[in-house]
């Protein structure tokens, strides 16, 4: 299972590699199209640019929602069912894709990834047991797993609810959640620490 | 309005600037100095001499005698310089500049870097002749570019002597325009509650990232050890914490000033997606240090990511867009 892991990892490398390679671009273009006409972000061509940039992005967007919704299920789906799981999400979200349009077949994916995500966030707090994490720790674990959750629902707002009036109240929930994730995971070891309890006859603390 | 006050409160502020100036631009001469000679092996008489022992303290504390300084002016404007009804004195509304616009952003920014540097000087001793030698260019940089003392706030000056001609001339078609125009800017930008949070986590954030760019060089060039990357993504995690933070607090502000504008993929967002995507890279790289060769990649990826963040702030200033300051 670790090659699983390692190609999910290396494709979400890659495509985030080629969302950083495209900005790059898209700044080197603006910069070139503002030496002929300083005011082209007013013109046209500034529209024709943004419909480009759209184009090339939406694969790199697809596949990382593809491999966001892949790399959820692997904390609690048991392993020799993974490959199986995942591949069957692949093909139903494909299918979708092909009788419903893309847009359903992303919603399908990330209505999924967040229900997924919410269960590893339960499992976090009640079965900690019946989780894989490589990092170890209650802070750590709940930590990440509020940050792929924020990050999933962020992806789900701007993706599916941008014209709603939804919108930005889900936004600053996937923010809060993002915040929390992100601080408690990078500093799980300081709060694991101050949290940890000490023996009354002041022995080592229990490690969080 | 009272543009008599507003004037006579900015030319104290040029006045106890240019004093300011010339004493901070010789601190930071002088934590430079201080940085070569520690470089170069001199360094340690030099730190035992008292005098060099409480540089960073005095230098830490006239750069934030020149932030209050800023804050009494900016209060002064409060006070002097309110949008009024025209014909009326009838208050529309008052301004309440943040302390990070126009020239004072690169101010803020070594300010904080400054809080950081007190910090790593207390903590990392070792690490000393670096953060002074960053933190005296940084300073010299910020006064030589971008003096917030000696011309404060040129555009917001400007605006504010448009609106007194315009009272002035008495034509009531043009004050009102000129006052439409004004309270928008007012409204949506100066005492905008994002103006207040955005950019202050950023440039804490920014400041942060320099102190992880210092400290990523030295394992670069295979050189330092785990103080150095400990060091790195100590700061690299407070930083990307903030960055992160402050990113997504502008996203609900572009929907509210930008409304219909185009700003997905502008120059400044594009590289600010860059430079994140950067920053995350390093800290993933960080987790794998251990592994072979993955030290050096993620001091590489640390010093990359900086670069990105020098570009990404150089580019407001060079390439037109929606977050351009041209």
């Amino acid at each position: 299972m670790g090659g699983y892991d390692f190609f999910l990892i290396r494709a979400t490398i890659g495509l985030l590699a080629g969302l950083g390679v495209l900005s790059l671009y898209g700044t080197a273009y603006s910069f070139l199209a503002s030496q002929a006409d300083r005011h082209w972000h007013m013109t046209p061509a500034y529209s024709q640019y943004l419909d480009r940039m759209d184009g090339m992005a939406f694969p790199l967007v697809v596949g990382l929602l593809v491999a966001m919704t892949l790399c959820i299920p692997k904390r609690i789906i048991p392993r020799d069912v993974l490959l199986r799981f995942s591949a069957a999400i692949v093909v139903l979200a494909a299918g979708l894709g092909a009788v419903r349009g893309a847009g359903t077949a992303l919603a399908f994916l990330m209505a999924l990834s967040m229900i997924l995500q919410v269960a590893v966030v339960a499992a976090v707090l009640f079965r900690p047991d019946t989780l894989r994490f490589e990092r170890h720790g209650l802070v750590a674990q709940l930590g990440s797993a509020l940050l792929h959750l924020g990050f999933v629902v962020f992806v789900f707002d701007l993706v599916i609810l941008y014209e709603s009036r939804w919108h930005i109240g889900v936004f600053w929930l996937a923010t809060l959640l993002m915040v929390v994730g992100t601080a408690l995971s990078f500093y799980a070891p300081e709060i694991g620490a101050r949290t940890a309890r000490k023996p009354p006859d002041g022995g080592c603390p229990d490690r969080a | 309005m009272d543009f008599a006050d507003y004037l006579a409160a900015r030319d104290s502020l040029a006045g106890a600037g240019a004093v300011l100036t010339w004493l901070l631009g010789a601190l930071g001469a002088v934590l430079i100095a201080a940085g070569i000679l520690e470089f170069a092996g001199r360094g340690e008489r030099l730190v035992r001499m008292l005098p060099a022992r409480i540089l960073p303290a005095v230098t830490l504390a006239v750069q934030a005698a020149g932030f209050l300084l800023l804050a009494w002016f900016h209060l002064e404007v409060r006070r002097t310089v309110p949008l009024t009804m025209p014909g009326t004195d009838q208050v529309l509304a008052r301004y309440a500049l943040p302390l990070w616009i126009e020239g004072e952003k690169l101010y803020f920014w070594a300010l904080w870097f400054g809080v950081f540097a007190l910090i790593v000087h207390r903590r990392q001793p070792a690490f000393r002749p670096a953060v002074d030698l960053a933190w005296g260019v940084l300073l010299l940089l910020a006064l030589a570019l971008t003096n917030p003392f000696t011309d404060p706030l040129p555009r917001f000056h400007q605006e504010v002597v448009m609106y007194r001609d315009a009272l002035l001339a008495g034509n009531p078609m043009e004050q009102v325009q000129v006052l439409e125009m004004l309270y928008g800017r007012l409204a949506g930008f100066y005492n905008s509650a994002y103006m207040w949070i955005h950019p202050p986590l950023l440039f804490v954030a920014y400041a942060a990232l320099l102190v992880s760019f210092l400290a990523s060089i030295p394992p670069l060039l295979g050189r330092g050890g785990s103080l150095h990357s400990g060091l790195a993504y100590g700061y690299a995690r407070l930083g990307y914490l903030l960055l992160t933070v402050g990113l997504l607090i502008g996203y609900p502000w572009t929907r509210e000033a930008w409304k219909d504008q185009p700003w997905w993929w502008d120059p400044k967002i594009n590289m600010t997606l860059v430079m994140w995507v950067l920053y995350t890279a390093f800290l993933h790289a960080h987790l794998y240090r251990h592994r072979p060769g993955m030290a050096r990649l993620a001091a590489g990826l640390g010093v990359v990511s900086f670069l990105a963040l020098i570009f990404t702030y150089v580019t407001t200033y060079v390439i037109p867009g929606v977050h351009s300051y041209q």
